[in-house]
């Protein structure tokens, strides 16, 4: 009789009243203070908030991880798309500028009455001893002949020099050999514009005739070279020289910048009468 | 047979080289920066070939390069065959087997051949140059650099085609 004896179950039975007590008297005042349960509650704050810590910050380094490699793939694909976009954008801006410069030949082509061929620089002289000299795409194949003028629309680069079945060498106003006959367009002061390396001379001018800076020079087309009335060139600076006046011109084209020009197919004939 | 290589070689670098001074190594893009492949070709030539092979492609790179400047034959034609027989003719006396020795006759054909230019269009009338002495020894460098380069690429070629 070890567990059933009398101690045993009275014991048990006292226990029993005890506890229903206590749960009764929690029932029935909710508010009653319990030091033991607070005290524990404090204890264990600490480690808690400790162990959420340091699981909080593992979480937290893992989710940005995987968020920094999503944004890392997604900024390498942003940029690849950037960049693919600045490319497209150059071509397009290089076509928009190469459609301005064709439309502009287009207009020199309607605007002349000889038949002209458009012709792209591919190459340039050797030297820096005499670099006032062009290579162009076209040659005897499409009608052009030594002598004959080469413009864009702004006004007359040169005149083909040496003609290839292919290609022609083509010698810019600015060569020193290059003469233009040329009137000032504002008085008709006539005068010889020679190339002068960097710009050109307008020499041979009588010095009663009115040239002033700003004016605009033109081809008489009496040289048989280049044909009457186009611009050649804008007074920067007029010198007096003995008797006579030179005249220091700019070319309105920038020479040094050349890619399409125009090929006048104008044969050479010298114009005595005009 | 080889002979008939070796030239076909230096035609072939010939024209090589002057479509690229007429194109990407001209002064129209690199400015006085631009190597002279010409003469640094004349030079090669010069030291490392008979004078027969080296009379022929000097005269001919002179030709191609007064053509293309502006087709005026003479300035280029006249400096470059005095090149070479300055050039050849030293090779009794130097040895032109280091670097040093090939980035000085380099050094010295650029100069030579300015002031050769310089005094033929102070002869021939309307011709009218324009560089300075500035620009001319930027040139001398820039065909030390290159031409030191250059000469290695070709010496290697050369000596493949001569086996």
């Amino acid at each position: 009789m070890g567990l059933l004896n009398k101690r045993t179950i009275l014991l048990a039975v006292v226990l029993f009243f005890v506890s229903i007590q206590l749960f009764s008297n929690k029932l029935e005042r909710n508010k009653m203070r319990d030091p033991l349960s607070e005290v524990v509650l404090t204890i264990t704050y600490y480690p808690q908030m400790f162990v959420n810590y340091v699981t909080g910050e593992a979480v937290g380094v893992w989710n940005r991880y995987a968020a920094l490699y999503k944004v890392n793939n997604e900024n390498e694909m942003l940029r690849m798309e950037i960049n693919k976009l600045k490319e497209e954008k150059h071509y397009l801006l290089e076509a928009k500028l190469q459609n301005s410069r064709l439309k502009q030949l287009l207009e020199l082509k309607s605007n002349t009455s000889y038949p002209v061929v458009a012709a792209n620089v591919i190459g340039g002289s050797p030297s820096s001893m005499r670099n006032e000299v062009v290579i162009i795409d076209k040659g005897k194949n499409e009608g052009v002949e030594v002598g004959m003028p080469v413009a864009i629309n702004n006004g007359i680069v040169g005149r083909v020099l040496l003609a290839g079945d292919k290609s022609s060498e083509v010698m810019l106003i600015t060569d020193p050999i290059s003469s233009i006959d040329a009137y000032v367009l504002r008085n008709r002061a006539r005068g010889i514009v020679k190339g002068g390396g960097e710009g050109c001379v307008m020499e041979y001018i009588e010095s009663l005739s009115d040239v002033e800076v700003g004016d605009q020079i033109i081809s008489s087309g009496k040289d048989g070279f280049y044909p009457k009335g186009v611009t050649v060139g804008k007074v920067t600076e007029v010198i007096s020289d003995g008797g006579l006046v030179k005249a220091l011109l700019e070319p309105l084209v920038n020479l040094n910048s050349l890619e399409e020009v125009v090929v006048i197919l104008k044969s050479n004939s010298i114009v005595l009468n005009e | 047979m080889s002979n008939f290589y070796k030239l076909t070689f230096l035609l072939f670098v010939t024209f090589l080289f002057i479509t690229l001074q007429t194109t990407v190594t001209s002064p129209k893009y690199l400015g006085s920066y631009y190597p002279d492949l010409n003469l640094i070709l004349i030079t090669y030539v010069s030291i490392n070939f008979n004078f027969g092979f080296g009379l022929f492609i000097t005269l001919l790179n002179g030709y191609l390069m007064d053509l293309f400047s502006g087709y005026l034959l003479g300035s280029f034609l006249v400096s470059r065959l005095v090149i070479f027989f300055v050039v050849s003719g030293s090779t009794r006396k130097f040895y032109f087997k280091s670097n040093y020795s090939k980035g000085s006759a380099l050094f010295c054909v650029t100069i030579i051949s300015w002031l050769l230019i310089w005094i033929i269009s102070n002869l021939k009338p309307n011709e009218i140059i324009y560089f300075s002495v500035l620009d001319i020894l930027k040139q001398s460098f820039v065909n030390i650099a290159v031409g030191l380069f250059l000469f290695r690429m070709l010496d290697y070629i050369n000596e493949r085609i001569s086996q």
